[in-house]
């Protein structure tokens, strides 16, 4: 909730005073139950380039709209659309003394973004100024400079600081999402920025690559791949390009997730001498395997919940696919005790995916087997929600900040990602410009 | 490239030429270590496909698309199972067995295939040398990991049917794709139990 415009001196006051203190004094509580938008009008951002480069159109419009898509995207502004042409944007200034603040008031803007731009050969600088118009008064200043190949990034940056400053809490804007593609021909691993934009192929191997994830701290991924036979799990080093095998046992090895903590992977085996695929823990460290399930069925998609302490998976041997929960500290005094059945409606229910502030957890359900829907549930089963219902709608995965969902969507025909908030609303359609994809992986938050 | 390349690779390409003739195998990417070329837009008339330097690359293609093409001169050799014996056949052109199917969600032999999977076993035992790939799939409906899962225990349990019928364990593997690679691309009842398949490769 926004704090009464009386309030924002007293808020703008403390800013000013202590930084360190700022952190914790947030514009904008996100725990109300409603959040009132502020807001903003964004000035036409102004080339101070030495020397004009001829991308400086290209550079301007991919910063204005990388801006937009991050304040709607953040639920928190509402942008004035008549806002861009208040001042004369070759001769405004970014001075909070040299802003007639009024004259922004007058449109309804509460607050204000400025920018300035400067392109050195592939290097590109930008600086950013957000104003509160009702104090008159300068909340934010940054400068970022970058390459020029990808503004967006910059705004990205930016997008993170101001949320932080409004919210007390961390942005979204900086961190990735992998999916997968057949667009090449064969399923490949992607990766793109949180709204879609930059995608790129990561895996090249023509076999099939599958299932996707993150290392806690975002530096590596792992994955299922074909590309030596058998469905082996890989991990790909994202800052070296280091792609090495992480379990390569004789049978299926499907679905690796690392432990919060990094230092273990569960995973799906299928050994020879299993009675069926089997859900295992792998210590990175030692190399040694441990066996978590033992039973007739199928038990796979492991997910942990964010204390390292329980895994949430999908078993059948409830005689159809459904999602449980297993608590590895109980696990060695009572193994029925220790395991613990999360649903019990629909044909099919696949896909746990742990919130990271651990109050939810997010699944695919289905009541006839063939369409799925998105929900959330309690981690003890409790206050199932559903929150889509059009299209067939797969493999949720948490944004770092547990308030938004990325899953894979129907709606539009061929499958493609969207986004939408924890409660269902604020859907978007991510523009990879890819198509097909599927399996979506959140990454953490980002360095 | 230089000229000499080209001669030093032109048997590998002519041998990949004649393997692939017709078998689906497609020449348009070829592989340089982890990355994909795409070649498919050269204009020097597809001359470029020399530029493979890797022979195991364009035989995997070979591979993949699952063609007899490949087999050895013992292909020719395979023990029939009597006249008008068409399994004989299928495995002389194709590299196969029968291919059996499956209930949504099911694992167990359907009643319907068991006189095809007895039929498979009888003409592997009168070839002794002959050693397969049992490829357990999944339709499209569901989760991935839990399908690659499902066509696990399919294959498993194609498996387990064949050594109890005699059939010793060296000569079988398994491997599952799960929901990829359909035979039937539509989304639908006729293509999903099309999809939930075991196939059998011919594996040497």
């Amino acid at each position: 909730m926004i704090r009464a415009s009386r309030c924002v001196p007293v808020f703008f006051a403390l800013f000013f005073l202590s930084i360190t203190e700022a952190r914790a004094r947030v514009y904008i509580d996100l725990s109300a139950p409603s959040v009132k938008k502020l807001q903003v009008a964004v000035q036409e951002f102004r080339d101070v380039s030495p020397v004009t480069s001829v991308d400086s159109g290209r550079i301007k419009k991919e910063l204005i709209d990388a801006l937009d898509t991050d304040l709607r995207f953040s639920g928190l502004f509402t942008i004035t659309e008549s806002g861009a042409n208040i001042e004369d944007p070759s001769k405004s200034s970014l001075e909070p003394d040299a802003i007639n603040f009024k004259n922004w008031r007058v449109i309804g803007a509460d607050t204000l973004l400025k920018g300035v731009y400067s392109v050195d050969k592939d290097r590109l600088t930008v600086e950013i100024r957000f104003y509160d118009c009702v104090n008159e008064k300068q909340v934010l200043g940054k400068r970022f400079t970058g390459a020029a190949s990808n503004p967006r990034r910059l705004i990205h940056y930016f997008s993170d600081h101001l949320y932080e400053e409004l919210t007390g809490r961390k942005g979204v804007f900086t961190t990735k999402i992998l999916f997968v593609s057949d667009r090449s021909g064969e399923k490949e691993i992607y990766m793109s920025e949180y709204d879609g934009m930059n995608a790129r192929r990561i895996t090249f191997n023509r076999s099939i690559n599958l299932s996707p994830h993150w290392s806690p701290d975002g530096n590596r991924i792992v994955y299922t791949s074909y590309k030596k036979g058998q469905p082996h799990i890989f991990s790909l080093d994202l800052r070296t390009g280091k792609d090495a095998v992480v379990s390569e046992k004789a049978g299926i090895n499907i679905g690796g997730r690392f432990s919060p903590d990094g230092r273990r992977l569960a995973m799906t085996l299928g050994l020879g001498a299993d009675k069926s695929s089997e859900l295992y823990l792998l210590d990175l460290e030692t190399g040694q395997y441990s066996k978590l399930t033992d039973n007739y069925g199928i038990d796979v998609s492991p997910s942990w919940s964010p204390d390292g302490n329980k895994i949430a998976f999908v078993s059948d041997i409830s005689g159809n696919p459904n999602i449980f929960v297993l608590d590895l500290e109980g696990k060695s005094d009572n193994k029925q005790k220790a395991l613990k059945r999360l649903t019990f409606s629909g044909k099919y229910n696949s896909s746990p995916a742990w919130s990271p502030d651990g109050r939810l957890i997010a699944f695919a359900g289905s009541e006839n087997g063939r369409t799925f829907n998105i929900f959330v549930m309690r981690p003890d089963g409790d206050g199932i929600t559903q929150l889509t219902s059009d299209g067939n709608n797969k493999n949720p995965s948490w944004s770092p900040d547990s308030r938004f969902i990325v899953f894979s969507s129907t709606r539009k025909g061929i499958t493609s990602l969207y986004i939408m908030q924890s409660d269902g609303g604020g859907l978007t359609r991510l523009q990879t410009g890819v198509g097909n994809e599927k399996t979506p992986a959140w990454s953490p938050f980002l360095e | 490239m230089k000229r000499n390349d080209i001669f030093r690779f032109l048997p590998i390409i002519i041998t990949s030429i004649g393997l692939t003739a017709g078998c689906g195998a497609h020449l348009s990417k070829v592989e340089m270590g982890d990355k994909a070329v795409d070649v498919g837009a050269d204009k020097s008339g597809g001359k470029n496909i020399v530029a493979v330097p890797d022979e195991k690359v364009v035989t995997e293609d070979v591979k993949t698309s699952g063609m007899g093409a490949k087999g050895s001169a013992a292909a020719k050799d395979y023990k029939s199972l009597g006249a008008n014996d068409e399994l004989t056949k299928t495995a002389r052109e194709s590299g196969t067995l029968y291919t059996i199917h499956f209930d949504y969600d099911k694992f167990n032999i359907r009643e319907d295939d068991k006189p095809l999977l007895t039929k498979n076993a009888q003409w592997l035992n009168i070839n002794p040398a002959v050693k397969v790939r049992i490829e357990g799939y999944a339709d499209e409906r569901g989760e991935s990991e839990y399908n690659l899962a499902l066509g696990d225990k399919r294959a498993r349990s194609v498996e387990r049917y064949l050594e109890d019928m005699g059939i010793i364990k060296d000569r079988l593997a398994t491997i599952s794709y799960g929901e990829e690679r359909p035979v039937d691309p539509g989304h639908n009842e006729d293509a999903w139990a099309k999809n939930r398949r075991a196939e059998f490769k011919i594996a040497n």
